[in-house]
């Protein structure tokens, strides 16, 4: 009891503290326009058809989730899990069904309750082959959804996994008044999906492609009144425009500033810079198999001294100063730190010319010709390395590595190519080495598309360089399918340090996020996969106000 | 001459056909395809791109798309653009006003102002502000389109804050006359932009051909008749020198096709060349083709009515053999 009277003043400071620090701060309150500025437009409104990170944006504003992955971004089990749409949740016993419990307030936008019914039409055009939906492979292990009654659904599983409530967190449920008379594939082209009725904190006001896209304010939400009452997706198609619009306050927010722009950023002091983690990395993966004929091994990395040999070549470290300063991180392997598996445990191939050069000496490359790169049997060590045009961080790296590896004797002839040029080229396997980037997500499943073996149904889709481990493999089944998330985490250290050891790919750097935000909002701790979810808590300074703050009065 | 237009529009419409054909088989021949999300986002499988290919018919052979398109078009179906989630015709019809407005304002203010000063300069060659208009002149020239865009951004946009960033209007911001305004304001930048370069040349071009015709036996005549020299040099000097500049008129309004690409890109103006630029990316093949068809549809017209200011300004050039 003493002990308690002893530390209570100091306990009541520190509370008066937190709430200080909190995400109001002082004179904020709801209201204001949030503009923000993209080099993308939203092209899908409906959360089954989206595609890109700005179609997310859009769709997670407009439709809420049943539930939604917590700060911590552990998509194993369900701890960390936020009631959103459902308000509850119990699992069966055999861990193979999940029943959820719908909030009775929830309303779409044209005022209809959201009911179990909604649900199962949400997983239903997922499910629908003419939609084409990209969730489909995230949510192979779920068996089919049903409505027990108006408030309850229930997800039934063919098989336990880890991330089953992470399966739930992706499906979102549509308004079965609305979609139930959509002819099959005509979802995309529909008057709904133009004009969506949503059930998340913000409405569609309007849209014109490539240009803006305005929502604004459910006043009634279920969840409470979001912050903001508007916001607007200001399209311009060149990324230095765009960023320009947040130095002219013509914008709020702008999310992964480039390097050269952070700096940019010191010079207008109405623009605030929230670092976060990105969940994206870049690699230089190699191919496994011939580009002439993928039915044979690559002539020089189908054996792994070769790409030791390039991966102990290539300094990651002075690359990544080189190009990012300190905005970007080494990477470790084919994951992100924001992912619950990340490991910085996990063994590297170091940089170490002199190794390189013994190893390739002992490969027989030891002639040079008079460019300096080695040669065997009349034939330059020469790679073709395929590099995507628009990405100016890959094409700048792929310089740097080309004249890091001619140090040691081997060519890199760069073929950098436009975007839909550089896909085609990488699907087909038309390369020796790809500079490569995947976007990554709190999952980790879908390890399985980029970097599993393609022998195995289903996975490998993505892994262009025909990359294959039967342990990496079994370490990610294992992991997925283990229910402790300890267990899961020591799976995936092994695959990591498999693909690692087998110098699968040259693993060059992870960006830290740069977003930019206007000074005038609040805003609560940033989340890297998906930032634009905490729109409805940000609040606005009302002593900074900006003339589009103020709302039109309606008639 | 209702035979020889007739004779021009059927010689047009040939020509439209052939630039659609070849940009419709082009566009299918490049790596990619609508459904073909580039980069990082290739998360559609084959097989559901496959499957959308097939919905769309892209599968099967290009001629029978072609057939399928010009039917189709015959009707005014032009398609679905798969990037803008819209169909085509109305993706063009709200992009056409768009580059209409910033290309006509463009060349009515190139035009204006290069024929103006060429034609002083012409008149009063010999004058030190003639050279130095000139020498002006050719400087513009000599900066691409794209850095004087760049430029206009970065200074009077950027840092001195006198114009918006982009766009056609502010977000949330007024209306009526005020928005017309707004509006105006917006369209200053890339206006001047793209009318500066096109100045430049017609003043040259106003000049050289001032120079041709102010020594010219009937400007003398005119002179000798008693006539003011306001009136020699808008009467006679000033209407046969403006023949290379309208032929140049013509031309120009293809060229400005291509040069509204970059200006559009830049200023994040949402008119055609932005939308055929973005569709190409894109490889939305409906677009593509249409944003073609329409371009097409207007450079053949603009030759025509160029030639049909010529007439008017040389009916000489009409009963040439």
């Amino acid at each position: 009891m003493r002990r308690v009277t002893t530390h209570l003043p100091f306990a009541l400071a520190a509370l008066v503290l937190l709430l200080a620090c909190g995400d109001r701060a002082p004179g904020s309150a709801t209201g204001g326009t949030v503009i923000i500025a993209s080099s993308a437009d939203a092209e899908i409104l409906l959360p089954p058809i989206r595609t890109s990170v700005t179609d997310r944006l859009a769709v997670e504003l407009l439709f809420d989730p049943l539930v939604e992955i917590g700060p911590a971004l552990n998509p194993f089990g369900d701890v960390g899990f936020v009631p959103r749409l459902a308000r509850a949740w119990s699992w069966s016993a055999d861990s193979l069904s999940i029943t959820l419990d719908l909030d009775p307030r929830a309303r779409w936008h044209d005022g209809k309750p959201v009911v179990a019914r909604d649900v199962v039409a949400g997983f239903a055009a997922i499910r629908d082959p003419a939609n084409s939906s990209t969730l489909l492979a995230d949510l192979a292990e779920l068996d089919s959804v049903s409505a027990r009654d108006s408030r309850t659904a229930v997800f039934h599983f063919r098989e336990r996994t880890a991330e089953q409530m992470y399966a739930v967190s992706l499906v979102m449920p549509l308004p079965s008044h609305l979609v139930d008379t959509i002819p099959s594939g005509s979802l995309a082209t529909s008057e709904f999906a133009r004009h969506p009725v949503g059930s998340g904190p913000y409405r569609f006001v309007s849209r014109e492609p490539k240009v803006r896209l305005e929502l604004e304010a459910v006043e009634d939400h279920y969840r409470g009144r979001p912050g903001p009452d508007r916001i607007a997706l200001s399209v311009s198609p060149n990324p230095a425009t765009a960023i320009a619009k947040l130095w002219t306050e013509e914008a709020d927010v702008w999310d992964v500033l480039p390097p050269p722009e952070v700096a940019e950023a010191a010079r207008h002091p109405h623009v605030r810079i929230v670092p976060a983690f990105a969940f994206d990395y870049a690699f230089i993966g190699f191919n496994f198999r011939d580009p002439a004929d993928t039915s044979r091994a690559h002539p020089l990395f189908g054996t792994a001294a070769m790409r030791r040999a390039l991966t102990l070549g290539v300094d990651r470290a002075g690359l990544v100063r080189a190009l990012f300063d300190s905005l970007a991180h080494p990477l470790m392997g084919p994951f992100v730190r924001a992912q619950f598996t990340a490991d910085s445990t996990i063994r590297q191939i170091p940089f170490d010319t002199a190794a390189a050069n013994a190893l390739l000496d002992s490969l027989g490359w030891r002639e040079r010709g008079r460019d300096g790169f080695r040669r065997r049997g009349g034939r330059t060590l020469s790679v073709r390395g395929l590099v995507p045009a628009p990405s100016a961080n890959r094409v700048r790296a792929s310089v740097l590595v080309q004249e890091q590896l001619r140090r040691i004797g081997v060519d890199l002839v760069i073929d950098k190519l436009e975007g839909q040029a550089f896909g085609a080229a990488r699907d087909a396997g038309r390369f020796d080495v790809i500079f490569g980037g995947w976007g990554t997500s709190p999952s980790v499943r879908g390890i399985r598309g980029t970097w599993g073996s393609r022998s195995r149904s289903g996975w490998g889709r993505l892994n262009s360089g025909s990359y294959s481990n039967p342990r990496f493999d079994a370490s990610v089944i294992a992991g997925l399918g283990a229910l402790d998330p300890t267990i899961t985490k020591r799976h995936f250290r092994d695959a990591y340090q498999t693909i690692v050891d087998d110098a699968a790919a040259i693993w060059l750097y992870e960006p830290v996020a740069m977003n930019a935000v206007h000074r005038r909002f609040t805003t609560p701790p940033w989340r890297p996969e998906a930032w634009w979810r905490t729109i409805p808590e940000w609040r606005l300074d009302a002593a900074m106000r900006l003339p589009r703050d103020v709302r039109p009065t309606k008639p | 001459m209702p035979r020889a237009v007739i004779a021009r529009l059927a010689q047009g419409a040939l020509i439209v056909l052939c630039v659609v054909a070849a940009c419709f088989t082009l566009v299918r021949l490049a790596p990619g395809d609508p459904f073909f999300r580039a980069l990082d986002e290739s998360t559609v499988s084959p097989e559901q791109r496959a499957l959308q290919l097939e919905r769309f018919g892209y599968d099967r052979p290009i001629p029978v798309q072609f057939v399928r398109f010009v039917l189709n078009a015959a009707r005014g179906d032009l398609g679905w653009s798969h990037s803008r989630a819209e169909p085509v015709a109305r993706a063009l019809a709200s992009a056409i006003p768009a580059s209409l407005l910033l290309v006509v304002s463009a060349l009515l203010l190139a035009f204006g102002v290069g024929i103006a000063v060429g034609a002083w300069q012409g008149w009063h060659a010999e004058s030190r502000l003639a050279r130095i208009t000139d020498r002006l002149a050719l400087g513009v020239l000599s900066v691409p389109d794209f850095i004087l865009a760049l430029l206009a951004l970065m200074g009077p946009a950027l840092a001195w804050r006198l114009f918006p960033i982009g766009g056609m209007r502010t977000e949330f911001g007024p209306t009526g006359l005020a928005g017309v305004l707004d509006a105006a304001h917006h369209l200053a930048l890339p206006v001047l932009t793209l009318a500066l370069p096109i100045a430049a040349v017609v003043a040259r071009l106003q000049r050289s051909a001032m120079l041709g015709v102010r020594d010219a036996d009937f400007v003398r005549t005119a002179r000798a008749r008693g006539a003011s020299e306001g009136h020699v040099f808008r009467r006679h000097a000033l209407r046969n020198s403006l023949v290379p500049v309208l032929s140049y008129a013509g031309v120009q309004l293809s060229g400005l096709l291509g040069g509204v690409v970059i200006i559009e890109h830049i200023f994040s103006w949402p008119g055609m060349g932005r939308l055929i630029y973005e569709a190409v990316l894109g490889r939305d093949y409906p677009l593509v083709v249409g944003g073609v068809l329409v371009g097409a549809v207007c450079t053949v017209l603009g030759t025509m009515i160029a030639d049909v200011a010529l007439l008017w300004a040389d009916p000489r050039q009409g009963r040439a053999p």
